[in-house]
């Protein structure tokens, strides 16, 4: 039996369990990225709108995969667990939505600048470049950092610093080594997976599915 | 102690504990349910780490209470235990947490 009986603890178990401790949204994350280090290279390959609708195609399935698997696969074995609308609950879940649409936001408007395609370097606007990619660590650092602190998940905070700097890692790359394919980026998201198969292989073993107790 | 014969205020604020809600695990029942709007059979069970005969016992006392409401259906054909806490269990929830912080506050001096 837990030992403990601090609200905020318990809170934060309930959160954990019903978002984090199954490793879907860490594959999912995972993959978004991938997809996002492999993106000049389709781009070349397509060309820019139909790279995009391939971009938010698979991004489309692989939201509702997620929400399948949580459904058919995680629910079973942990519950289910409806969220309460306090007011503290509503404002984390819309400072989420916000941060999330942001975010998504500056990387369509990243990914459809010219400067964004390796084959075709500015190189006046390469310091521009970089601090804008700085701002982003920052952005992405923070962002994780709150959510990790709002959401009581510890590994949030290293994949925000971390998707940031491979970030900044994978510009530099590109723009002083002609590199295509964002590999820092690449290896940050791969990370990301390997946690996320590691989180979902611990979770089968740990919550078998179960027939409803009385 | 204060006063001469008088009982410490932080002692008396704690013998008027609600003894249901006090008990460890039927707390952490409660916590649980405290944090959302209902939840399972299993996934009470998966947070409180109790085991199912356990669960079962203090959810009857506390449905005996009045503190939680129990509803028994189908998921498909899964059968499926839907656990919420009523106003009067969030009330005691409250009323548990402001009996335990002014004890805890007098107690400090």
């Amino acid at each position: 039996m837990s030992k403990t009986t601090d609200l905020r603890q318990i809170q934060r178990r309930t959160n954990q369990l019903m978002n984090f401790e199954d490793g879907f949204w860490d594959l999912l994350l995972g993959c978004i990225f991938m997809m996002l280090a492999i993106y000049p290279v389709t781009r070349e390959l397509l060309g820019p709108v139909w790279n995009l609708v391939l971009f938010l195609s698979v991004l489309a399935l692989l939201v509702a995969a997620e929400l399948l698997l949580r459904r058919y696969v995680s629910g079973p074995r942990i519950g289910y667990a409806q969220p309460r609308r306090s007011p503290k609950l509503r404002l984390v879940l819309v400072f989420t939505i916000l941060m999330v649409l942001i975010t998504f936001g500056l990387v369509l408007v990243t990914l459809l600048s010219p400067e964004s395609v390796p084959s075709a370097p500015v190189e006046a606007s390469a310091g521009r470049s970089y601090l804008v990619e700085l701002i982003v660590v920052l952005f992405m650092g923070g962002l994780f950092s709150a959510l990790g602190y709002l959401y009581g998940v510890t590994r949030l905070y290293f994949y925000g610093w971390m998707l940031g700097l491979a970030n900044l890692a994978s510009v530099y790359m590109v723009h002083n080594a002609g590199w295509t394919v964002l590999i820092p980026l690449a290896m940050a998201a791969g990370i990301i997976l390997l946690i996320g198969l590691v989180l979902l292989v611990r979770f089968l073993r740990k919550y078998p599915v179960r027939a409803e107790a009385d | 102690m204060e006063g001469s014969t008088g009982i410490d205020p932080g002692v008396r604020d704690l013998a008027e504990v609600d003894r249901l809600v006090h008990e460890p695990a039927r707390l952490m029942i409660l916590m649980v349910l405290y944090t959302v709007e209902s939840a399972d059979f299993t996934f009470v069970l998966n947070v409180t780490e109790l085991t199912d005969g356990n669960l079962s016992s203090h959810l009857s006392k506390l449905e005996a209470a009045g503190y939680v409401e129990i509803e028994k259906g189908y998921a498909g054909k899964k059968p499926r235990t839907r656990l919420r806490l009523t106003a009067e269990g969030r009330g005691a929830v409250e009323r548990y947490r402001g009996t335990m912080q002014k004890a805890l506050q007098n107690l400090a001096g």
